[in-house]
């Protein structure tokens, strides 16, 4: 079955987050970081949502609104193209949710939590 | 093929590594396929795609830094309905435009690229099985004669005489012995055919092009498999048949499927030429080191006004070259050629040979049944050699 482009583009963006965070850290605290990295999935969830799920260090997921992250803004039609680049909106996204997952994992992690995530929902399954 | 002026260019930058030959434009990140090799699609997704007033800026700028060649990328090129005038807009500043496509482009696209000045096209074909292509694509039925379609309709409107077309080929677990039939397939319709190892990465450390997806990564057992093809079609290549790759990169390709460290980096202390050769922009115009490689910290406009300057200033150069630096390194074809033929003496000649001299043979307009005929005959051929009692099923297609 093909990839989906969405579900896609928001992992590597996450993995991106990850690593960034992670590089961050003391070498000591960065192991159950890298084993979300390793374990990481998304899917689609309930209308207009995603699911970000992982196994280890142990299970959880956190879910966000689907048209948090602005993906795929054309320049080639008139009508849809913007000139302010989403790109370090993008990015502040990402590590908000990656902040996310390390509050709900109880992680360290070097920055606080954006106020303007609109995670509707976290569980862990610790 | 090339103008008179981008002829001067390429010399001037494979004699003094002074201007960029070479540039790799990431025009969009949308695409019609998922091929499961590919991770730049969803990379790149995260910026705003340039207009076309500014890409007309960029080919501007990129004229002024002597840039002799721009190759016209994505996602799917394709997919944008200005590719026309964005490919008109950097033949008007005299750059020569590479046309890439997954092989979806429409007649009418194709035609209109064409009459504006396109004459450089590379399309993706890693078999001459169409349910494998489909499956590299993404599941996507009905891609490998869609692509079929498309080399049908390129060698319908390029002019055989003044022009180049390849196969971009991605070598993989899935494809190592169909290679050699692409190869053949390019050389008897007059197509050469450029190689790129599969590149899979750990999660952990993301590369914007590399796929995370594991099970498609090179494994012990394949090495001796990948050793042999690459013999092979360095003795192919000496026989006449279209492979664009130097002997030079043939033979790291064996390294890097096997883990071991490359070896095209090692004139220049492990590190390749960007900026100096080459380097890349993402859709919003930003300069990047590569399609691996954002630079760091804050963007680098290349359609803004300072840009050239930028470009030169020896300070944006270290900034470069630190992020190369630190880079494993990479097999995806222009980067490496294009170090190999600056650097090393006898793949200049090689690629020398290819550029001065005459075409190969086209005898073109080919449509899509005598196309298919082709690779049916070339893969009969092949399966017979090996013993193969699947020659009895495509003979049955056929």
């Amino acid at each position: 079955m093909p990839k989906n482009f969405f579900l896609e583009s928001i992992r590597h963006h996450l993995l991106r987050a990850l690593e960034r965070i992670r590089n961050m850290l003391p070498p000591a605290e960065r192991e159950p970081w890298e084993k979300v990295s390793l374990t990481m999935e998304i899917r689609s969830g309930e209308v207009g949502t995603v699911v970000i799920y992982w196994t280890q260090p142990s299970p959880g997921e956190v879910i966000i609104k689907r048209n948090l992250f602005s993906l795929y803004t054309r320049g080639d039609l008139p009508k849809k193209q913007k000139v302010d680049d989403p790109v370090s909106r993008n990015e502040e996204i990402a590590d908000e949710v990656i902040t996310k997952i390390g509050s709900t994992l109880s992680l360290s992690f070097p920055r606080q939590v954006g106020s303007s995530l609109n995670a509707e929902q976290t569980r862990s399954a610790k | 093929m090339f103008t008179l002026r981008n002829k001067a260019r390429i010399a001037k930058g494979i004699v003094l590594h002074s201007n960029p030959l070479y540039v790799q434009f990431y025009i969009t990140a949308r695409c019609n396929l998922t091929c499961q090799q590919c991770n730049i699609i969803y990379a790149n997704s995260d910026v705003r795609e340039c207009t076309l007033s500014e890409i007309e800026k960029i080919a501007e700028n990129l004229a002024e830094i002597g840039v002799a060649i721009v190759l016209l990328t994505g996602g799917e090129p394709f997919v944008r309905k200005d590719l026309p005038q964005i490919i008109n807009a950097f033949v008007r500043n005299g750059i020569h435009v590479r046309m890439q496509t997954n092989g979806l482009a429409s007649e009418a696209q194709l035609e209109e690229c064409v009459k504006v000045g396109g004459c450089d096209i590379s399309i993706s074909l890693d078999t001459l099985y169409s349910g494998l292509q489909n499956s590299i694509n993404g599941d996507f039925e009905g891609s490998w004669d869609r692509a079929v379609k498309t080399i049908s309709t390129v060698s319908q409107y390029l002019p055989p005489e003044q022009s180049f077309a390849a196969f971009g080929c991605v070598l993989s677990p899935d494809n190592i012995e169909d290679i050699e039939d692409v190869v053949r397939f390019g050389t008897a319709i007059g197509w050469f055919t450029s190689l790129v190892p599969i590149h899979v990465v750990d999660p952990r450390t993301p590369m914007n092009f590399r796929t995370y997806d594991d099970s498609i990564a090179f494994r012990p057992e394949h090495y001796s498999r990948v050793d042999a093809l690459m013999d092979k079609l360095r003795i192919m290549k000496g026989q006449g048949h279209l492979l664009y790759d130097s002997d030079e990169y043939l033979e790291d390709i064996k390294r890097f499927v096997k883990n071991e460290p490359i070896q095209w980096r090692r004139k220049n202390n492990q590190c390749c030429d960007s900026p100096s050769l080459y380097f890349a922009i993402i859709p919003n115009g930003d300069f990047a080191v590569c399609c691996d490689h954002r630079l760091p910290g804050h963007g680098v406009s290349t359609f803004s006004p300072d840009f050239p300057k930028i470009y030169r200033d020896q300070a944006f150069k270290k900034r470069v070259t630190d992020v190369a630096q630190g880079c494993i390194g990479c097999m995806y074809g222009s980067y490496p050629e294009i170090t190999i033929t600056a650097r090393y003496w006898e793949a200049t000649v090689e690629r020398m040979k290819v550029f001065l001299s005459k075409p190969p043979v086209r005898d073109w307009p080919l449509n899509s049944d005598k196309l298919n005929e082709i690779a049916v005959s070339i893969r009969k051929n092949r399966l017979s050699e090996m013993g193969s009692p699947k020659v009895e099923e495509i003979s049955q297609s056929a």
